[in-house]
């Protein structure tokens, strides 16, 4: 099947800096697609280069199959955006502005008053109508947000962190909506820094940082791309040193963080890992207290990669 | 100390205002203020009124020919708009057509002089002459009238001596009205050019003042009195009183600030002007220009102590500071208006400031003038407190509200 | 592109700021110059010249008197308004106090002679030498016949011999006769009006540059928005270029209909035509709307209202909107650079209303009307240009 999405080798250059460095991404039809990254790291860029909104050096973007230039409305006509910041007409209300953005669409009235009805009816907006954006509350703000990029049904939507400064209830609320819309045949392209939520909808993610991709795959391909199995947490009285050389030298153990009361370890995955560092700490007459082991993390797997935390 | 340098900041913040509404138009000022200059008001001798007249000479004959020369000897003849009506109506519009502009023009028919010659040896009434008149009516009364009276001349001459040449005719008739009545200037102290020309900039400059002061003003008070921030600071621990203290010291900087770089344009862009009138004139001018700015300090307060925002403010403050002008008589003297106007000017500052100006450039400054200066200073600052005590009341509902 | 038109309109119409410039802004300044030129003579009638004479025996016994009399009778063509004063004290006092523009003596002699102040008002120059040039050419008038009558009887002392011929003679009286030229008087207040209506089409202006702003990419979110949807630029663009242009010209018409209706300005009929001129107008101003909303400036939408406040005022100033000596500035500077009357926008509508008010023929009005028509295409060209940059560099 072709893919919705297809870029490669994307480069775009501010002056010295390299925003985007060999980028290449592709995207099948129904998936809900995760770029995952810090601040800066090339996520918005990527997209406003894919939107034809930025200019850039290098490289090729296919969308639907064709390439994709500034001018090809009819691609655009298939296309969603859901930007980051709440970009509506602050003079028109909640239904006056879905139908606007609905109109740069489609054209036939009596179908858009139906899409607007039902897309309103998606962002639970129902009440709030006639309301300015101005007097609506930060999460309704983004849902009406939301609203406008999909009220004309495309079939490609890029949400680019749709849920930054978002209370929590919204926030599962706006991650539902798109697995919904997903689940009507649209393909998603969701942005965030939010391992979390990533974690949560997406079906491939793509990790990103300075402009390059750093991996991609599902979330199981990820965490199985690094060494650690497991994440090992012990609650434990006074360790004497030699107790914590001989636990950080058993094979197994990648690495070992040691807190007041609290030893953390980042184990490859083996069924023997936990009995082996119980049995050094307790000959060593270590007393444990609550003893638990997590997966890894998509933060796991990124500080992994490139030695840093992903919310640094 | 902090709240003082954040509410100047967020004046700052705003160049644009500063920018256009105290240099720009303070600029527009010293543009009008030196205009002044070319209407020079005190009088030696007697001088005819420099109308500007066209004469289209249908007749060229000899008596067409000295009625033209008269006429341009009396007036300034404007001459290369031809006898085109649509180029002539142009002139007379004074739209500023690039063929020139007149008053009025002068049609000499074909067969003029031969008309008027033969009806004034007959005695029958002398042929009239053709004349439009332009948007300038009495400059065109005027010049019909020394044309009347030319052709009068000429009719007498042509009359008296029936057996005259036309030639001759025209020249008795030329010589006849060059002999002018005796005209005697009484001479009267007046004020001078340089004090109309500084006079007429501070008038103007009120304009750049309020408007910039207003919205200057207004952004810092309605920034400040933000509710959310108001909430935010009310939390913290510098009192309500000293915060209000020090966003009032910033508003009060930033008045001064506009009324110098308003008044410093003037008085640079008019230095030798001020060098004449006297700095000490200027300086009473300028306290009088200063006790205006406080107006709109006031006013500044009071909107956004309404709750006026920036685009509100800004269209305030312009059409305030447009209105206020011109019922001081920055745009027009006052003495012309209708007297419900000259009226309704007494109700705003701009009319005593004005009058005090006037007084302290040109008047003697006995201790009566200096009185009424004073007293007209007094009026001024009472406007500024009566509207900041509305503000003071609007805004203390508000809090309570 | 329907859509967009409705909504730039419904946006500007929601904005505070459109309603201060476009409604309270016109008709502030039209009440502000109704009230100005209330007093002043604006129908083209001669208003008769005050003066005083001492009506002493001389007086009395003069030809002068005659002359000036008949000139002050009540009539179409009336140019003199004589008080009459006991003593030259009391002329001199009516002279000071501005009552009268001077004064007329006779001496002895029958020889008339006329009495001015030195000093006047400058901002009422022109009115005031006028008035006194008025009297000096009547005054004149009684030393021109004695002139004529000493140079014939030097040349031919018999012509003189006939008393009553001379006095026949003397009788005879040149005329003027007032003809038309144009459809309507001019007069000198409406043209005032005429910069006003440029003034406020050019405010307007900024409808269209900040309805711009929103539709692009790298100055607000908005515009972003609305770059990457279905419709193309060049259709957003002219939807908002209709959409400001509605607005504005809503503009200008409530300016002229608040003119015409309420301050009384007479267009001779041609109130449709008017509105066609400010529908031009409107075009204009939406056009260099247009494209200064699209230049690359810093400072986002508060920058473009400045430059275009800022634009439109220097204008109007060169338009001779502010008043006399504004006029008289703008004037000179027509006359020396006649091109600044159709580069100058302001003016170019000033001249244009005046052509309309003034000539039968509507071929003048035309040629102005169609030069704001190509300045309007000239800026949305050069817009069109700014903003059809496909791609930006930065966001």
């Amino acid at each position: 099947m072709t893919d919705i999405v297809h870029v490669e080798n994307l480069v775009k250059r501010y002056d010295d800096l390299i925003a985007l460095d060999h980028f290449n991404l592709s995207i099948a039809p129904g998936e809900i697609f995760g770029l995952l990254g810090p601040n800066g790291s090339g996520k918005t860029t990527s997209i406003n280069c894919i939107l034809q909104l930025l200019a850039y050096d290098k490289g090729t973007i296919e969308l639907f199959g064709e390439p994709m230039t500034p001018a090809r409305y009819d691609l655009k006509r298939r296309i969603g955006v859901v930007p980051q910041q709440v970009a509506v007409f602050d003079e028109l209300t909640v239904r006056e502005n879905i139908d606007y953005f609905c109109s740069l669409y489609v054209n036939d009235r009596k179908r858009r008053r139906a899409l607007v009805d039902e897309a309103i009816d998606f962002v639970g907006l129902g009440d709030f109508t006639k309301f300015r954006p101005g007097k609506l509350s930060g999460g309704l703000a983004r849902r009406l947000n939301i609203a406008c990029g999909i009220a004309h049904k495309p079939e490609l939507i890029f949400f680019d962190e749709p849920t930054v400064a978002v209370d929590p209830q919204s926030r599962n609320a706006i991650l539902e909506g798109i697995c919904r819309l997903r689940d009507e045949g649209a393909t998603v392209v969701y942005t965030s820094h939010y391992m979390e939520e990533v974690e949560q909808i997406c079906s491939r993610i793509m990790i990103m940082d300075g402009g390059r991709v750093l991996a991609q795959g599902t979330n199981d391909e990820l965490k199985r791309m690094i060494q650690m199995g497991e994440k090992i947490v012990i609650e434990v009285g006074e360790v004497p040193s030699a107790a914590l050389g001989a636990v950080a030298s058993l094979p197994h153990v990648l690495d070992l963080s040691a807190t007041a009361g609290q030893l953390t370890f980042s184990c490859e995955a083996s069924p023997h890992s936990l009995t082996d560092i119980l049995d050094a700490l307790r000959s060593h007459d270590v007393a444990l207290g609550r003893i638990y082991s997590e997966p890894p993390t998509l933060n796991d797997v990124f500080l992994e990669i490139t030695g840093r935390e992903l919310r640094d | 100390m902090s709240t003082f340098k954040t509410a100047l900041r967020m004046a700052l913040a705003h160049p644009f205002y500063l920018l256009i509404y105290t240099v720009f138009i303070s600029l527009m000022g010293v543009f009008i203020a030196a205009s002044v200059s070319w209407n020079s008001s005190q009088l030696t001798e007697y001088e005819p009124y420099d109308a500007n007249v066209i004469v289209v000479d249908r007749d060229d004959s000899d008596l067409s020919h000295a009625l033209t020369k008269h006429l341009g000897s009396r007036f300034e003849l404007v001459t290369g708009v031809g006898d085109d009506t649509y180029d002539l109506a142009d002139a007379l519009s004074k739209s500023n057509s690039a063929k020139g502009s007149a008053d009025c023009v002068f049609f000499i028919p074909e067969g003029f002089e031969n008309d008027l010659v033969a009806a004034a040896r007959a005695g029958e009434a002398l042929p009239k002459l053709d004349v439009t008149y332009g948007a300038g009516t009495m400059a065109a009364a005027l010049s019909s009238a020394e044309a009347s009276r030319w052709i009068s001349l000429a009719g007498a001459a042509a009359a008296l001596e029936p057996a005259a040449s036309n030639g001759s005719v025209a020249k008795a008739a030329e010589h006849a009205a060059a002999k002018r009545a005796e005209v005697q200037i009484e001479q009267v102290k007046v004020g001078s050019t340089a004090a109309a020309m500084l006079k007429s900039y501070f008038n103007f400059g009120a304009y750049a003042i309020i408007s910039s002061v207003i919205v200057s003003v207004g952004l810092v008070f309605s920034g400040m009195n933000e509710p959310e921030r108001v909430r935010r600071m009310d939390a913290g621990p510098i009192s309500e009183r000293r915060r209000s203290l020090a966003v009032f010291a910033a508003a009060t900087v930033i008045t001064v600030c506009i009324w110098f770089v308003s008044s410093m344009m003037g008085v640079v862009g008019f230095a030798g002007a001020v060098a004449e009138v006297g700095v000490g004139r200027v300086c009473l001018a300028l306290a009088a220009t200063f006790a205006l700015a406080c107006t709109p300090l006031a006013v500044g307060f009071a909107l956004s102590s309404l709750g006026a925002r920036e685009e509100l403010l800004n269209g305030v403050g312009n059409l305030l500071g447009m209105l206020m002008t011109f019922l001081g008589g920055a745009w027009m003297p006052l003495s012309l208006m209708d007297p419900a106007v000259q009226t309704a000017a007494h109700f705003v500052p701009t009319y005593w400031v004005n009058d005090a100006i006037g007084k302290a450039l040109a008047a003697d400054l006995t201790s009566t003038v200096l009185g009424d200066i004073a007293c007209d200073l007094g009026v001024t600052v009472l406007f500024a407190a009566a509207i900041a005590a509305v503000g003071l009341a609007l805004a203390h509902n508000k809090s309570h509200a | 592109m329907f859509k967009t038109i409705i909504t730039t309109v419904k946006t500007l119409l929601r904005r505070p700021s459109t309603w201060v410039w476009g409604a309270v802004f016109p008709v502030a300044l039209s009440t502000m110059f109704m009230f100005m030129f209330a007093n002043l003579s604006s129908d083209g009638t001669v208003d008769p010249v005050p003066v005083a004479v001492v009506a002493d025996e001389a007086w009395d016994a003069s030809t002068f008197k005659d002359v000036a009399t008949s000139l002050a009778q009540e009539g179409d063509d009336r140019l003199l308004e004589i008080h009459e004063c006991d003593d030259a004290a009391d002329a001199n006092r009516a002279l000071k106090a501005g009552e009268v523009a001077g004064i007329y003596t006779v001496d002895d002699a029958g020889t008339p002679k006329l009495t001015l102040l030195s000093s006047y008002d400058s901002s009422r120059a022109s009115s005031v030498l006028t008035d006194r040039s008025i009297l000096e050419t009547v005054a004149s008038s009684y030393t021109q016949n004695a002139e004529l009558m000493s140079q014939i009887a030097q040349d031919n002392p018999a012509a003189l011999a006939d008393s009553e011929a001379v006095a026949r003679a003397l009788s005879l009286e040149g005329g003027t006769r007032r003809v038309s030229l144009t459809r309507t008087t001019p007069d000198g207040t409406v043209i005032y009006y005429y910069a006003l209506f440029g003034l406020v089409a050019m405010m307007s202006a900024e409808f269209a540059a900040l309805s711009v702003v929103d539709l692009q990419p790298n100055l607000s979110g908005l515009g972003a928005r609305r770059c990457v949807g279905g419709l193309s630029k060049t259709a957003s663009l002219a939807g908002i270029f209709v959409g400001s242009w509605l607005v504005s010209f809503a503009s200008m018409a409530i300016a002229i209909g608040y003119v015409r209706l309420v301050v009384g300005v007479d267009f001779g009929g041609r109130e449709g035509l008017c509105l066609v001129g400010g529908a031009a107008s409107a075009l204009a101003a939406t056009g260099l709307g247009l494209f200064v909303g699209t230049l690359p400036v810093k400072g986002g939408k508060a920058s473009k209202s400045g430059i275009l406040t800022g634009f439109a005022t220097t204008c109007a100033l060169f338009a001779g909107l502010y008043g006399e000596p504004a006029m008289a500035l703008a004037d000179d500077v027509a006359r020396a650079c006649p091109a600044e009357c159709w580069l100058n926008p302001v003016k170019l509508i000033c001249d244009m209303f005046n052509r309309l008010y003034f000539f039968e023929n509507l071929g003048p009005f035309v040629v102005r009307a169609g030069a704001l028509v190509l300045m309007a295409l000239l800026f949305v060209a050069a817009a069109t240009l700014t903003f059809g940059r496909s791609r930006y560099e930065h966001l």
